[in-house]
């Protein structure tokens, strides 16, 4: 690489090379200065290498990069390291074990060397001024790199020069990388990501490098700023960066942005997006087997899920390839040449290499992974390998045990998790304290700290994985936490028949399923769909939410079973989990699945087994439905009504968190009951009777409705008094504590368009009708007609005639996030109902749900942008990410008659559109 | 230094304490330098701004929590001291 980086010296000595950010600003150094540099460094290769490797820090500036381009071409070995690297610290590693004597880093390094490796600063390793030339005959030397490892400690991977050149030439290719590029690398170049997408791209291609000694979100901004055409980042970076891009009006040189290091939700994907106006494209590769493959630049729409195509030259092998999945296996052009001390290349069959991931190809060759290599834990794109930390915690004499693990948290980031036993007299504080002492880097130190009675062991003396990430999923909110007493779920006494049976794996089922056997307690699911009886068994997640993919993977195959029928066996305990439902004419209260399932389950028990209702029921229903269904079984039998209240994002949390409430037919009910909850749910609220706990569940969701219906009605009233609705209710909730306004907004969702009526028809049965819950109802029912009668007052006040208007209608699904196709208790419909042959033409869009669904609802189904075409209007009711990505005011300009009428349910397209000339934006509470 | 900055600078402080385990930091402590990474910046303005870890009187609804976040954000990776946060929360437009 010595020889190209002499080319970009003859062709363009004065041009940018290396451009770093340092706290003192940028640091610019040209070809000729790089080349000049690297020379009088490949000049001493020899001598510095004689007595093994050299380990380079890698601070990011010019100096670093000429110190491993000079030594790696001149033929000695060079071990890459970040800076403040707990690998240098920590002698039990590899590192010390690879025959190193020298350290090469920064001048103003922190980082202490033990004995007997010596620090020398990239300066010193440079012949001096006059004396430089080039060595020859020597082959070049091999860059070597930290991987996580599959088991135990991190390992050395050895990378041949030409494979990191190699490498750089395949990005060049992939992202049309020339001369006059500017790459920008917000991440290590330490790292293979850095290192061959930055480093190696930029030598190969000409472009320009710059750099971040320091990761800082406004250098970041100001590279963009400057002329960057290509970003390359973690999801973590783009999640640091995603809140900044709102007040930016996007960097016309950037080209491309990459994202690489984990897993991109499309969520961020699509905000970056936005904001950069510029696609995120995601790449997957290891330090192994480098590039594997891309996320090409077509222009099509991108599965949210595929991680690329195959990169050039690589080839993929699936095994056993089947419809869900199988084991990953490369053969790149870069694959690396063997881990350090190790006698052989850990290759697969064929030749090639196991990288641990599970995936699936599609029809396009798209790549998609199933299930990523859990043997590290991702930490912000840098992988910790998690019984390296373990073997440092219990170093230290206050543990006694511990384990090690990852979880995402709601934001989908992976934190480092360390479940402890302390000696008498310990504290979480002084671990952290030793962890610091031991000069492990911050993101080493595990994020959350368990402190534990004893740690839960399975039958073969192995510590119970999911026992213990279940217990710890109770406090997510908290960094340390002191959980002695109920945290480890004792194992207690487990009946002749210990099975419990979860009856529906939906949203309710799933996660309590999981968090029961999880807790110890061997669970069956029984689920109808065969679709996600085939994604639980093969260990899929249905729907994210934290915790459920890393209790899924660990959980041993007896512990959670799914089939598509009860067992023969009696259970010890059934609990019902099917969905309940509202007629959307009638209003009135749908329990067939509940009816069904009941009569199944009193099919399957014996006498003694516990039936659980968690459905959510209209009062009186287990009474009255349930219970005599049972009666035939076992007299009396032993029935609980224990209602479900968490919400998404937090459910495995809000479960161990959360009073459970609990009513029985009888106090022996109640008994168990209690017992079997007690597993998931220490904090437990006992009724007096089946129907209060009933009430309990349809009370909290009819005040949720009252609360937004008030919010709504403000804006209506508002509206009517020509008063900015938004603005009082920011004002009112503005430094006086009292009330808590909700801003308005349609109020959709299964449960609180249907609870109210579940609890109006059962007061009404009873002889009362509640007129507030029916008030609030019917305000928030009224959210879509007040949209059309915006959305007409809008066309009228630009002297149009709505008889003669185009009106696109997008988001026709409930709503946006997470995606989904179902249009039941979809504000579309209720603005279909009312616009249907008021206006000229009412087209219908929507990413997910099908044309003839779109139809059915009452519009006509078009394309994106042949909905917009030529349209008076627009409404937005749904937050889906792509909206924003898509409906931009460009697009509007050209495509719909001006001014344009937009309106916008949830201030999506604030951002662009809020303010911009040739459009009216209408949103709720505004006027 | 005025009460309310001190105030402000020592709530800042605890939550930075609270997020590394260990005491407060002091006004002129790098939460970095003591043992933050990027997830932990996170959590640190995660509970300033959503768990109340400020004085209500410096979130205001109208600002809108977001603004101050990226303020919060941007400020944290150039000087991650309580009293350059603090700076940043008194300093925002209001």
């Amino acid at each position: 690489m010595l020889a190209e980086l002499g080319l970009r010296s003859e062709r363009s000595p004065d041009a940018v090379a290396v451009r770093a950010g340092t706290s003192a600003g940028w640091a610019e150094t040209t070809w000729a200065e790089l080349h000049r540099d690297a020379l009088s460094v490949a000049s001493r290769a020899h001598e510095l290498s004689r007595r093994g490797p050299v380990v380079v820090i890698v601070d990011g500036t010019a100096a670093s990069v000429a110190t491993i381009l000079g030594l790696a071409s001149a033929g000695a070995d060079v071990l890459l390291i970040e800076e403040k690297s707990s690998y240098l610290a920590d002698q039990g590693l590899a590192i010390h074990h690879v025959g190193a004597r020298i350290v090469v880093g920064p001048a103003s390094g922190v980082d202490d060397v033990p004995a007997p490796l010596t620090r020398l600063t990239y300066g010193e390793c440079r012949a001096p001024s006059g004396t430089a030339r080039l060595p020859s005959g020597p082959p070049a030397g091999e860059i070597l790199q930290l991987t996580s490892g599959s088991t135990g400690e991190p390992r050395v991977a050895r990378q041949p020069l030409r494979n990191v050149r190699h490498g750089g030439r395949v990005y060049q290719q992939v992202f049309g990388l020339t001369e006059t590029d500017v790459i920008l690398a917000a991440v290590p170049l330490a790292h293979s990501f850095g290192l061959i997408g930055g480093l190696a791209a930029s030598v190969v291609s000409g472009a320009s490098l710059w750099t971040l000694s320091r990761f800082s979100i406004r250098q970041v901004l100001a590279g963009l700023r400057d002329g960057a055409t290509t970003l390359l980042g973690t999801p973590l970076v783009y999640r640091l960066l995603a809140p900044m891009l709102r007040s930016e009006s996007g960097f016309p040189a950037l080209r491309t942005a990459v994202s690489s290091g984990g897993p991109l939700s499309l969520e961020l994907a699509a905000e970056v997006g936005v904001g950069l106006s510029s696609t995120v494209r995601q790449i997957y590769g290891s330090t192994e087997a480098g590039l594997i493959a891309y996320q090409p630049d077509t222009g099509e729409p991108w599965p949210p899920d595929a991680v690329g195509v195959a990169a050039p030259g690589v080839r993929l092998h699936i095994e056993p390839d089947t419809a869900v999945g199988g084991q990953l296996f490369v053969r790149t052009p870069t694959l690396f040449s063997g881990y350090l001390g190790a006698p052989s290349p850990a290759r697969g069959d064929h030749d090639s290499y196991a990288t641990g991931d599970l995936a699936r190809i599609d029809d396009h060759g798209r790549l998609f992974l199933t299930g990523r290599k859990d043997t590290f834990v991702n930490v912000g794109g840098r992988k910790v390998n998690p019984r390296r930390i373990e073997r440092i915690l219990a170093e230290y004499q206050g543990v006694r045990d511990v384990f090690v693990y990852g979880m995402a948290a709601p934001d989908q980031e992976q934190r480092l998790h360390a479940a402890v036993v302390l000696e008498p007299g310990a504290s979480i504080e002084d671990i952290v304290e030793f962890c610091r002492s031991r000069r492990l880097a911050p993101y080493e130190v595990p994020h959350h700290l368990h402190a534990m009675d004893s740690l839960p062991h399975t039958g073969m003396g192995k510590i119970d994985q999911p026992r213990v990430i279940a217990s710890a999923a109770g406090d997510s909110g908290i960094t340390t936490h002191h959980e002695r007493g109920s945290a480890v779920p004792h194992p207690g006494r487990q009946a002749a028949s210990d099975r419990v049976v979860v009856l529906g794996l939906g949203y309710v089922g799933l996660t309590l399923a999981l968090a029961l056997a999880a807790a110890g307690l061997p669970v069956t699911g029984v689920e109808v769909n065969p679709r996600a009886r085939e994604a639980l068994a093969a260990r899929r997640p249905t729907f994210f939410e934290p915790g459920v993919a890393e209790l899924l993977r660990s959980l041993p195959p007896e512990r959670f079973t799914v089939t598509g029928r009860l067992p023969g066996t009696p259970p010890s305990a059934v609990i019902i989990c099917v969905g309940t439902a509202v007629d959307p004419d009638t209003k009135r209260p749908d329990l067939r699945h509940l009816e069904v399932a009941a009569a199944q389950v009193a099919g399957h028990i014996a006498a003694d087994t516990l039936v659980v209702v968690r459905s959510t029921v209209p009062v009186g229903t287990c009474r009255r439905l349930v219970y005599p269904l049972l009666r035939g079984r076992a007299d009396p039998p032993a029935l609980a009504f224990c209602p479900e209240r968490t919400i998404q994002g937090r459910a495995l949390a809000e479960l161990a968190s959360l009073p459970q409430v609990i009513g029985g037919f009888d106090e022996s009910s109640v008994a168990r009951a209690g017992e079997l909850f007690a597993r998931v749910a220490a904090d437990q609220v006992v009724m007096s009777s089946l129907e209060a706990a009933e009430m309990v569940k349809l009370v909290c969701n009819a005040h949720t409705d009252l609360i937004y219906g008030f919010g709504n009605e403000v804006a209506l009233m508002a509206d009517a008094l020509a008063v900015p609705g938004n603005e009082v209710i920011a004002a009112a909730n503005l430094r006086y504590p009292r009330p808590d306004l909700s801003r308005p907004g349609f109020v959709g969702g299964s449960c609180l368009v249907k609870d109210p009526y579940l609890l109006m028809h059962a007061a009404e049965e009873a002889g009362y009708r509640p007129p507030m819950v029916a008030a609030a109802r019917a305000v928030n029912e009224r959210i879509p007609r007040l949209v059309v009668d915006l959305v007409l007052k809008g066309l009228a006040g630009q002297g149009r005639l709505a008889a003669d208007a185009k009106v696109l209608v997008c988001g026709i699904a409930y709503k946006g996030r997470p995606e989904t196709d179902d249009v039941r208790g979809a504000a579309s419909l209720q603005v279909a109902e009312a616009l249907r042959g008021r206006v000229a033409v009412l087209a219908g869009h929507d990413f997910h749900v099908a044309d003839g669904r779109i139809a059915d609802a009452g519009f006509r189904p078009m394309g994106l942008a042949e909905g917009m075409d030529g349209a008076d209007a627009l409404v937005l009711l749904v937050d889906h990410p792509r909206y924003r990505q898509e409906i931009r005011v460009e697009a509007i300009r050209s495509l719909m008659r001006l001014p344009a009428l937009v309106f916008d349910m949830w201030g999506e397209l604030a951002v662009g559109l809020a303010g911009a000339d040739d459009v009216e934006y209408l949103r709720l509470g505004r006027g | 230094m005025t009460d309310q900055s001190s105030d402000l600078c020592s709530a800042i402080g605890t939550v930075m304490g609270q997020v590394l385990a260990r005491a407060p930091l002091a006004a002129d402590e790098d939460f970095f330098d003591c043992g933050g990474d990027s997830l932990r910046a996170i959590e640190v303005l995660q509970r300033l701004l959503r768990e109340r870890g400020l004085p209500d009187e410096f979130v205001s609804q109208t600002r809108g929590v977001e603004e101050l976040e990226s303020a919060l954000l941007e400020a944290i990776f150039e000087d991650a001291s309580p009293a350059a946060l603090a700076e940043v929360v008194r300093c925002s437009p209001n």
